[in-house]
């Protein structure tokens, strides 16, 4: 199962798949991505099962990410991992088609709850 | 949930509510533990200091510093990062601050009044606080036998 990880940071990118270990997924194909546009052109190459993507980010958000692969047509699983979660932003992203949001910080507890019910290894 | 009440334009928010919140990320993070404490007696490592900010601008503006001796820094980089603290560059010890204050103020904002915009985080040199403003509330911390300061600014409205 191919998973795209989207943040503009390094350290949460690596936090993010060291979490994703610790919550026992551990055969995952991981791809990375800077922002959304960086996002755009991996899926494009590697469409992956499933995208965890930070909310805030330069170039292109991720909100305005999944508002484009809804625009491509793609059907892609995505759910966001970000330091905000309001009431308006959860709003926003379920309009959007986002399955969940994780909010940071984070644990390994909440990961396997929350991304079990997508990630089939 | 934090007991922070905001009323109009302004907010109230307790130093154990900032403490809570500083925990939780340093410890969910990083596993590593902070202490509040009154004051700092010894001397600051003399390699300098770190300063996050995030600013949060909506019916509240503000921002969130995080004040942190370099040395702390790298191992809270080296604690993000899973790796020594010599093995980090100074990209990577910045972009741990940089997340670390974006967290503070991603967490704050949940607790404003809507819409609120959260800023990109930026990490500068030296101990710096915002020329405008008032302090709203402020920590101080010992983490790795180091301080660690929390300080939340407000701004005036703009007309």
């Amino acid at each position: 199962m191919k998973i795209l990880i989207v943040d503009d940071s390094n350290a949460m990118r690596m936090i993010v798949r060291r979490t994703l270990r610790e919550a026992g997924f551990n055969n995952l194909e991981v791809l990375q991505a800077g922002d959304g546009n960086e996002a755009l052109e991996v899926i494009h190459k590697t469409p992956p099962d499933l995208i965890l993507s930070d909310w805030n980010m330069p170039n292109k958000s991720g909100l305005e990410l999944l508002q484009a692969l809804n625009e491509e047509g793609y059907n892609i699983t995505f759910g966001f991992v970000t330091t905000e979660a309001t009431a308006e932003m959860r709003g926003k992203a379920a309009q959007a088609g986002a399955k969940f949001l994780i909010n940071k910080p984070f644990t390994a507890e909440t990961f396997a709850t929350t991304l079990g019910m997508f990630i089939n290894e | 949930m934090l007991p922070i009440a905001p009323v109009q334009n302004a907010i109230t928010l307790s130093a154990d509510a900032l403490f809570e919140l500083a925990e939780s990320i340093w410890h969910s993070l990083l596993e590593m533990e902070v202490q509040r404490i009154d004051h700092w007696s010894a001397d600051l490592p003399e390699d300098g200091m770190l300063t996050g900010c995030v600013y949060l601008d909506g019916d509240w503006r503000g921002s969130v510093t995080l004040i942190c001796p370099k040395p702390l820094a790298r191992q809270t980089a080296a604690a993000m990062f899973k790796a020594t603290p010599a093995a980090m560059t100074e990209t990577e010890v910045q972009d741990a601050i940089g997340e670390l204050t974006h967290m503070l103020g991603g967490n704050l904002k949940s607790l404003l009044p809507t819409p609120c915009h959260l800023s990109p985080p930026a990490v500068v040199e030296g101990y710096t606080i915002p020329k405008k403003g008032r302090i709203v509330e402020q920590i101080l911390l010992r983490c790795e036998n180091q301080p660690l300061q929390i300080i939340l600014f407000e701004r005036e409205k703009l007309l």
